[in-house]
């Protein structure tokens, strides 16, 4: 893949994942991740500091698998609308950052910023698509509007 | 926050995680220790297959038979020398902390008064120098449980505040809590709120 074919198809993964979440496709969330991925939400203030505590942590597809059953089964919250707007990627070999902010919409309530931050990621082409093989969503909103319920 | 910890029967009610995969029963061989004063408390439990005290929790509804993790390392617990026989024990420390060990994740919580209704919390998670590189990892997935994105800890946030807006109706009102009487004593078991009513009694008789 050439730099611009990989810049559009980073581009596209991305708002595939924005899609996924937000509309709450979260079986098509993990698809976009490789098998042995490693997925963190994690403070900006821990990333910084080299500290290795993230919030959500996933270590492959079986974890991130089973937060989305948590969320879908087993966690109980107040039920929301959250939409990621992702920038376009600052690309270096098969590595690539995107700023991200992810709004929150409660019931009757105004829309709240939930998050802002990058995802640091590295990708791999697996059978023609691209996958992550690593996100790390470093959040600059240390203090979490109460709780975190969908991944960033 | 600190009355979240200090009734212990929740747990079994809301966290359909913590029920469902066995960490935390009000059923579980338990105590709630209080210091003389009634300021501080102690939620120490054991892990098990619950029972031993199962007429008390005969009616808890939380358990979702035929869930199960596909990835087992988030529940991966090793037991330390350090424990003993507890598998849980909760500090309520008054006013602000709560110092916490449930499995192999350590953490501190501290409520920041902002304003009235308002506060902010803080949790700190951390580990043991002497600590192995496997040890950290499983301290780091055991995490997924607790904090703001908890599978356990997330509930809390999100039901006290519906509590706090139900209760914000009737600001004339008063909340009386009697789920196993209306004493102040330590107990062996999990099936009553006697840390609240203590904590509340000596926060009356010192402030009020």
């Amino acid at each position: 893949m050439n730099a611009n074919a990989l810049f559009l198809a980073i581009q596209q993964r991305n708002a595939d994942y924005a899609a996924a979440i937000d509309s709450g496709d979260l079986a098509a969330w993990v698809e976009l991740f490789t098998d042995e991925a490693l997925y963190l939400a994690q403070p900006r203030e821990n990333a910084d500091r080299g500290l290795p505590l993230a919030t959500i942590r996933c270590e492959g597809k079986g974890m991130l698998r089973d937060r989305v059953l948590a969320i879908q089964k087993t966690m109980v919250f107040t039920p929301r609308y959250v939409r990621h707007i992702i920038s376009a990627p600052r690309v270096s070999g098969m590595m690539s950052v995107s700023n991200f902010v992810v709004f929150q919409t409660l019931h009757m309530k105004p829309t709240q910023i939930l998050a802002t931050g990058e995802y640091r990621d590295e990708w791999v082409e697996e059978g023609g698509e691209l996958k992550l093989k690593t996100r790390r969503a470093v959040f600059d909103t240390e203090l979490v509007p109460n709780s975190l319920i969908y991944p960033l | 926050m600190q009355e979240n910890i200090k009734d212990p029967y929740h747990a079994s009610l809301l966290h359909v995680f913590f029920i469902t995969f066995g960490l935390f029963r009000a059923d579980q061989k338990s105590a709630i220790e209080m210091d003389e004063k009634g300021r501080h408390a102690v939620l120490v439990s054991r892990r098990n297959a619950g029972g031993e005290n199962k007429e008390v929790t005969k009616d808890a509804g939380s358990f979702k038979d035929g869930l199960k993790l596909e990835d087992m390392r988030v529940m991966d617990v090793a037991h330390e020398p350090w424990w003993g026989e507890p598998t849980v024990v909760m500090q309520t420390i008054f006013p602000s902390v709560i110092i916490q060990q449930q499995i192999n994740s350590l953490s501190t919580r501290q409520i920041i008064p902002v304003s009235p209704g308002v506060f902010d919390f803080v949790w700190t998670h951390f580990g043991f120098a002497t600590d192995d590189e496997a040890m950290t990892t499983r301290r780091l997935r055991q995490a997924n449980l607790f904090g703001p994105a908890g599978y356990v800890s997330g509930d809390d946030g999100e039901v006290i505040e519906f509590s706090q807006q139900g209760l914000s109706a009737y600001p004339e009102g008063q909340c009386v809590v009697k789920l196993d009487g209306d004493g102040t004593h330590n107990t062996q078991h999990m099936v009553t709120e006697t840390a609240i009513r203590a904590m509340y009694k000596y926060h009356r008789e010192t402030i009020t």
